[in-house]
This record gives structure tokens, C-alpha cells and sequence, in this order.
């Protein structure tokens, strides 16, 4: 990522320090995203990302730091949250006997949409989803209560998670391209 | 957290006094939103203009709250949303399951 701008957040995975995290990384975001990029749309983006993220590590990683690495260049914005906490194992594909499967893992699926991993490699999978027609026989039970993994997805350009088995440690990368 | 704006025949209309609806506060939210529901047995309109940030818990509450409230045949309608706040919604298509009015006055008529 040539000529990127780069910060890093240590975020302790308290609720109380929650919204000081999201301000300190939106502002940083904000002071150095490229002059020609929409603004607006980015910002709601990384918010919703962060936020998400945040929370993440709160429920997931609360006895140990997370750190979260911003880089920036003209073309991209990255997001890394990086921590030491329990592998991501949706479904128990990475520790299952024949490793993660090619085909794409849904992860959850309700009404309105299915939410997807795909391994790219054994240790790293890519979210994607797909929007589903509603049913004219709209079932308000059959709408999902878990929005966190959804609101990344839709909201990134590419969303990894990678898992480096030497040091146990998580990554969720999340690339938003700046137009 | 949320408190009575006013009630008439068939809806109660409520104001979340909350800037930021997070999972700090979702579960709280949705124990005292389902008392009202409870207590009134009417529809619902919540008043959102305060909010300036909301995540995945508080919406989770939301949805939850929303199918006590149909299982009740009820309704809630969600209203005052700031731009950010309703561009969340429609990302993740809870405009399709939720209600939304700019405002109380534009409510239909009960």
C-alpha cells in the first residue's frame, strides 16, 4: 500500500471505553481521507464498521487488548483488528478433520439475506452476502436478531478474517475502496 | 431511557432519550419497551431523533421487541430517524420490516 497514513488503537474491550475508540478512529479517518473522495459516504461506512468491530471485541476478546491498524492511501482505507482471543471457527470448519470446505459456508440466513464465508485458504475466509426477495408472506420470525457480521460485509469492500497458527492470532481486515 | 410522549386510542407514542443505543443499553431497552407494551397494549411509535449512534445489540432489540409486539398483533413504528441512522437501516433492509415516519405528524390517523 504505497504512501499509506497509518495509526494505531489499543482498544482495552470495556464498554465504557467503547464510544471514545469510535470517536479517536473516525477522527482519525476523518482528518486524513483524500480531498477528492465523498466524505459523507465514507465516514458512515467506517463508522458502521468500527462500531461493529468495537462490539466484537467486547463480546469476543474481553480479557485482553484488541488493537485495530487504520491505513489509508489515495485508493484504499484498511482496517485491521488484531487480537489473541479465541479462533473464529464458524461451524467448526477450520478445526474439522478435512479442513475448510471450497464451496462457500452460510453462516446465517433469515428472510432478508445469507451470509456467506468462503476459505481461501486454510486460514483465511472471505464474508460475502447475498440479498434475498421477500416473500410476500413477509414472517416477521423469520427475520435474524445478529446484525454484526451483515453490517461489515455490506458495508466493506472485501471483509477477510485470517488466522495466524504459530501466535493464535485473529485478524478482521476490512478494505473499503475510496472512489 | 424512553419515556411518554403521549397516548391517544390506539398508539402510544414514546421518545428514546438515548444519544448513543448500544449494547450497553439493548437489553435494558428491550425490558422496558416490552413493559410498555405490556402495560398499554397498543402500537407503538418510537421517537428516534435523538440517537446519533446505534449498533447491531440495539438493533438485534429492536427486531426482538418488534416480534413481541406482532405476537400481540401491535405494531411499532419508528420515527425521527437521523440520515445516518436510516441509511443503516436500509443497508442491512430493516427499512422493509420496520415502519418509518419523519415525524409523530405523519403517523396515519388512528
Amino acid at each position: 500500500m504505497p504512501n499509506k497514513i497509518a495509526n494505531r488503537f489499543i482498544f482495552p474491550g470495556s464498554s465504557e471505553s467503547l464510544v471514545t475508540a469510535l470517536r479517536q478512529i473516525l477522527d482519525f479517518v476523518a482528518i486524513n481521507l483524500p480531498y477528492h473522495i465523498n466524505a459523507a459516504n465514507t465516514n458512515f461506512k467506517v463508522k458502521a464498521i468500527v462500531t461493529e468491530l468495537l462490539n466484537n471485541a467486547i463480546k469476543h476478546n474481553a480479557q485482553t487488548d484488541t488493537t485495530f491498524d487504520v491505513f489509508v492511501n489515495k485508493d484504499h482505507l484498511i482496517i485491521e483488528k488484531t487480537d489473541n482471543g479465541p479462533r473464529f471457527d464458524p461451524n467448526g470448519i477450520f478445526t474439522s478433520p478435512n479442513g475448510p470446505p471450497k464451496s462457500p459456508i452460510k453462516l446465517t440466513s433469515d428472510m432478508l439475506h445469507h451470509l456467506f464465508a468462503t476459505a481461501n485458504t486454510d486460514t483465511v475466509l472471505k464474508f460475502h452476502c447475498e440479498e434475498i426477495q421477500i416473500a410476500q408472506n413477509f414472517d416477521i420470525n423469520a427475520v435474524g436478531e445478529h446484525f454484526g457480521l451483515l453490517i461489515i460485509t455490506k458495508s466493506a469492500d472485501e471483509f477477510l478474517y485470517h488466522y495466524h497458527q504459530p501466535t493464535g492470532t485473529n485478524k478482521f481486515s476490512v478494505l473499503i475502496k475510496l472512489p | 431511557m424512553i419515556s411518554i410522549h403521549k397516548e391517544n386510542n390506539s398508539t402510544l407514542l414514546l421518545h428514546l432519550n438515548l444519544k448513543e443505543a448500544n449494547l450497553e443499553n439493548a437489553d435494558e431497552f428491550k425490558a422496558d419497551l416490552i413493559t410498555l407494551i405490556d402495560g398499554h397494549k397498543k402500537n407503538i411509535a418510537l421517537d428516534m431523533h435523538q440517537v446519533e449512534y446505534i449498533d447491531s445489540s440495539f438493533l438485534g432489540a429492536l427486531v426482538a421487541s418488534l416480534k413481541y409486539a406482532i405476537s400481540l398483533k401491535l405494531d411499532i413504528a419508528l420515527v425521527g430517524l437521523r440520515k445516518d441512522i436510516k441509511d443503516l437501516f436500509e443497508l442491512i433492509r430493516l427499512d422493509k420490516v420496520f415502519k418509518i415516519h419523519a415525524s409523530f405528524d405523519d403517523l396515519p390517523a388512528n
